[in-house]
């Protein structure tokens, strides 16, 4: 699809269509929302992200200049929207690893159900924990496997500053995970591997 | 090979998941340099954890009142937008004290406090935190990365290059980098007071 179909989309959204806004949501909300709940790592803060992001996605249809596709658009907002919440927010206590939880580790075994949420504790907080703009780096790069060169255009900086940043924040959280020394955490990668 | 090449590799390799053998440089640094050695284990540990943070995949259903949500407040802000000839008056008069009050709290604050001013510079910090981090022998580490920030990145290629052992210039400043921050530091209180 798509490129023409989110065209048409926004064309009749920017003419006051809701209906046509609204099945743009549809189809970009998930995406929109995971990219948010990786930055910020809690639940209703990706929520309130999303909408703001749609918000500030209809506010500005106008500007959509149908360059890249709609997705690229929109998740260059999320980031910014996500990066101002970071900062705002920065020392405000994040959720519990439970919010975190989802449906697959709820069947494992209560043993390994465990390992699974201390590990995931321990990478909450070891990301989270990074400063806003090299938790976006390292999210875009590491989850969303986009190249040096996009992040860097997304986020305004030069591929070198993104390179660097990506390593210090992998330093980073290695040195944060091996600080807390997790002790089933070998237990459960070999697991999983 | 020298240890920060190696280490770059060393997050190429594992992030990718290529066998480490077709690189034979950096199998030779590895087996001759055990810090090297060990960061790579660390490192190889912290991605075997990332490959099992539930984030990866996120199955939310929480996203299924979304498009409600957001069109109530695209409905309010619409509501808001509209015009009452009946407060003009009151609206001018807000607007007015709203511009004294931002001009007045930007001058007081922003420009002339010198806290302020280093909590915009290096916002990961509180101001506390950031002049008890400059202030203190332990924290000057947090000083350098203040610094660090603010390299261009050829800059920063090329302190890194002429410096082989990366571990040690993060884990120790020399008395020249002790120096080379007070002076930026001070210079940079003079500047803005």
């Amino acid at each position: 699809m798509n490129v023409n179909e989110d065209g048409n989309l926004v064309r009749q959204a920017i003419l006051g269509d809701r209906k046509a806004f609204n099945a743009i949501i549809i189809k970009h909300k998930n995406r929109v929302y995971c990219a948010a709940m990786r930055l910020v790592r809690n639940r209703d803060d990706a929520y309130d992200i999303t909408q703001d992001v749609f918000l500030n996605a209809y506010m500005n249809l106008k500007r959509f200049k149908g360059e890249s596709d709609l997705f690229t658009w929109l998740y260059r907002i999320t980031i910014n929207v996500s990066l101002n919440f970071m900062k705002r927010d920065k020392f405000r206590n994040m959720a519990s690893v439970s919010d975190l939880v989802s449906e697959p580790e709820s069947m494992m075994k209560s043993d390994e159900r465990l390992n699974a949420v201390e590990l995931n504790s321990q990478l909450d907080r070891a990301i989270r924990e990074l400063p806003p703009q090299q938790r976006a780096i390292f999210v875009m790069r590491y989850y969303d496997e986009m190249s040096n060169a996009d992040i860097a255009r997304i986020l305004g900086r030069s591929e070198g500053a993104v390179k660097a940043n990506y390593f210090q924040a992998i330093r980073k959280l290695r040195n944060s995970i091996s600080d807390s020394k997790m002790p089933n955490a070998n237990v459960l990668i070999r697991k999983e591997a | 090979m020298n240890c920060r090449k190696c280490q770059e590799y060393a997050i190429y390799i594992i992030e990718r998941g290529v066998p480490v053998d077709i690189f034979p440089e950096v199998m030779e640094h590895l087996r001759t340099c055990s810090s090297c050695e060990s960061e790579f284990q660390a490192t190889k540990n912290l991605f075997g954890m990332l490959a099992t943070d539930r984030l990866r995949e996120i199955h939310d259903s929480c996203l299924d009142g979304i498009v409600v949500d957001i069109n109530h407040r695209l409905d309010a802000q619409s509501k808001s937008i509209g015009f009452n000839p009946r407060y003009v008056f009151s609206l001018a008069t807000a607007l007015a004290a709203s511009i004294l009050i931002v001009i007045w709290g930007s001058y007081s604050t922003s420009v002339k406090s010198p806290e302020n001013y280093y909590a915009n510079y290096y916002d990961q910090l509180s101001v506390q935190e950031l002049l008890e981090t400059v202030g203190a022998e332990g924290g000057l580490k947090g000083a350098w990365y203040l610094q660090y920030d603010n390299l261009s990145i050829n800059e920063f290629e090329r302190y890194f290059m002429e410096n082989s052992d990366y571990k040690t210039i993060m884990t120790a400043l020399d008395q020249n980098e002790i120096e080379y921050i007070r002076t930026r530091i001070d210079k940079e209180m003079k500047g803005v007071s």
